[in-house]
């Protein structure tokens, strides 16, 4: 009792006499929103301002920057780190795409309808299927414009796992950067304006509740939270939200869920936290499926991020070669299932402490003939090379007799052409007979954020409460959430990015502009 | 005695670290270094009170821009993967990233691309 009588008396205090210190520590604690919030429109005033204002410079970003451009909008990109793409300049550079010319070309075919199916699938029906359509409806033609834009694609159609059929584009770099470069060069070109170090913390909002643009720092140095100067953009269309999500987050995303500790690593850049997202929130923003968040099936303990191994596993190992228990040699799920219940089975391996038993992923060199890191995995001891399969069980400590029985059996699958253990597509399904033998060790990494704001199919974020648009803010790419459902199909995050980003971007460029006052900064 | 001393102590430590006691390349050390005796931080930071991580002009005043960078350590056109990528051309960032960011002067270097990679430049002043 007497323990409790002065923590009353204090929150009494806080609450009547108090005032001014209540009021100074939420200002603390929630940093500037609020504060900017309450500034009547009228006495707002910006150091720049545009038609429309980017966060993000990743496929979402880019592609809604220079749609809104070819619309006639003046933009403004900002991203917070020191270099521009986020997470899609590294990542693999595959795009899904529903009926390009290298599918009719191969005979392969495909249908909007199809890969929505496939998506709805993988996302156990957690999907929004509006969203769903406008992004499949939306690739081929995408696809095109970015080639358009001088992205260059491999000449094969590749089949990627949980997809029905191949579908896979992919750039000629095997990297994101092949979308991205070109779109950054395209953008300085025809005049936007492209900033780094510049980081979004907080809306400004006028008080109609319309949002007419940003308070950054720029000249931020990620990620020292004391570096930068406060400044003020502000956007007469709108400000659309490209910003990725918050796989590197790890106290987030652990508060999503619990397990997906710092001993999991992440495909990931440095940047990608769930900042933006929060600020998002704190105007309005409705978050959806927040603790849906998927681990990459293809990566190695033995590197960072995502590494060499990635790309020789989504190229090589998974559709022409298998994966199977060190311990027991034998193969224990569909190589081709889609990620989550690809990561799902290879985190069903462990000891009888709960450590991982890493399962051992390999082809052969026909297997890995495409696989562009082979070389670079093979220089850091990412992947390992055997000249027999008794070299190969040798390296990683599998009973050699068992991993030959596994081989046979695989090969006799392929003849017939039906895995009747797991049910894998064997329509690229290739037998094992000869070495040498690539081989790396696996283990799932954080990849992608399902979750995000909601988003009608105008890009437009809706409100927690009254499910209508915030006026002035649009989304795009993995900041948005419940399009992929409970797991997103490979190469789906490059063909969500540029379709909903280039929708955004065409919406909020048609949208009635706003008057702002303009200050020249001294 | 001990009261005056002691306010000297306080007046020292609450001085911003001076240069002298700051880690520093010895190669910057030795050039930035004015008759005085004394590091000249402004050659970096400039004249600003509050000093900032100085911008890639900073360094592209003696060290050339970017590009010239990116030159200096070019790869041999035919090289194989046993010669590292260049560190000041990306692929994925081509030649955007500030020195900055793996250069640094008062504590050790880094490579930004090892967030990822494990390039190995014996060459590069840690």
């Amino acid at each position: 009792m007497s323990d409790k009588q002065p923590l009353n008396h204090r929150r009494r205090q806080l609450i009547t006499g108090g005032v001014a210190l209540a009021i100074t520590g939420l200002g603390a604690s929630m940093a500037k929103p609020v504060s900017a919030a309450c500034v009547p429109a009228h006495e707002i005033k910006f150091d720049e301002v545009v038609d429309i204002i980017v966060v993000g410079s990743g496929f979402a970003g880019m592609s809604a920057a220079l749609q809104a451009r070819e619309a006639g909008a003046s933009v403004m990109v900002v991203d917070k780190m020191p270099v521009f793409g986020g997470n899609s300049t590294i990542n693999g550079g595959a795009m899904a795409v529903a009926g390009s010319p290298l599918q009719q070309e191969n005979g392969i075919k495909d249908s909007v309808d199809t890969m929505v199916a496939d998506m709805l699938e993988a996302g156990r029906g957690m999907n929004d299927v509006e969203m769903l359509k406008l992004i499949c409806n939306g690739t081929a033609e995408s696809c095109q414009w970015l080639t358009d834009y001088g992205v260059q694609w491999k000449p094969f159609v590749q089949h990627f796992g949980g997809h029905s059929l191949p579908r896979i584009l992919q750039t000629v770099e095997s990297s994101g950067a092949g979308i991205i470069r070109p779109l950054i060069k395209a953008a300085k070109k025809r005049g936007i304006d492209m900033r780094t170090q510049t980081k979004l913390e907080s809306f400004i909002k006028d008080d109609r509740g319309r949002v007419t643009g940003i308070e950054v720092k720029a000249n931020y140095f990620f990620p020292k939270e004391r570096s930068g100067v406060t400044r003020r953009y502000g956007a007469r269309k709108g400000v659309i939200m490209a910003t990725g999500g918050f796989s590197r987050d790890i106290e987030y995303r652990k508060m999503q869920q619990p397990k997906l500790t710092k001993e999991l690593d992440s495909t990931n850049h440095p940047g990608a936290n769930a900042d933006a997202l929060k600020q998002m929130m704190l105007i309005g923003a409705n978050p959806i499926h927040l603790d849906q968040i998927q681990l990459g099936p293809w990566a190695s303990p033995d590197e960072k991020g995502f590494g060499t191994a990635s790309q020789f596993n989504t190229i090589a190992t998974y559709p022409r070669g298998i994966v199977v228990d060190a311990r027991t040699g034998k193969r224990f799920f569909n190589e081709l299932a889609d990620r989550k219940a690809r990561a799902d089975a290879i985190m069903t391996r462990r000891d009888d402490q709960g450590q991982p038993v890493y399962p051992i992923g390999f082809t052969n060199a026909e297997g890995a003939s495409k696989a562009q890191t082979l070389d670079w995995g093979l220089k850091y001891n990412v992947i390992k090379k055997a000249d027999t399969l008794e070299e190969l069980a040798k390296i990683y400590g599998i009973p050699a007799d068992a991993l030959k029985a596994q081989v046979t059996s695989w090969n006799k699958a392929v003849d017939i052409g039906e895995d009747s253990q797991f049910g894998r597509p064997m329509q690229k399904a290739m037998k094992l007979e000869q070495g040498p033998w690539y081989a790396v060790r696996m283990w799932p990494k954080v990849h992608y954020c399902m979750g995000g704001v909601k988003v009608n199919t105008r890009s437009e974020v809706l409100h927690l409460v009254s499910y209508e648009p915030i006026p002035g803010l649009y989304a795009a790419g993995e900041a948005t959430g419940g399009i992929h459902g409970a797991s997103r199909l490979g190469a789906c995050a490059v063909a969500e990015g540029v379709v909903t980003g280039r929708n955004a971007g065409q919406i909020c460029a048609a949208s009635k502009s706003i008057v702002l006052k303009h200050v020249q900064s001294s | 005695m001990f009261k005056t001393l002691n306010t000297l102590l306080l007046a020292c430590l609450l001085v911003a670290p001076a240069a002298s006691a700051m880690q520093m390349k010895d190669y910057h050390k030795e050039i930035m270094t004015g008759d005085n005796g004394k590091v000249e931080c402004a050659i970096c930071h400039g004249d600003v009170k509050r000093k900032t991580i100085p911008a890639a002009s900073q360094c592209e005043s003696c060290h050339g821009s970017s590009d010239d960078m990116a030159l200096q350590t070019a790869r041999p056109k035919d090289a194989g993967h046993d010669v590292e990528p260049n560190p000041h051309d990306s692929l994925h960032y081509g030649t955007d990233l500030p020195c900055s960011y793996c250069h640094r002067e008062h504590k050790q270097s880094k490579v930004y691309c090892n967030e990822c990679h494990k390039f190995e430049y014996p060459n590069m002043k840690r």
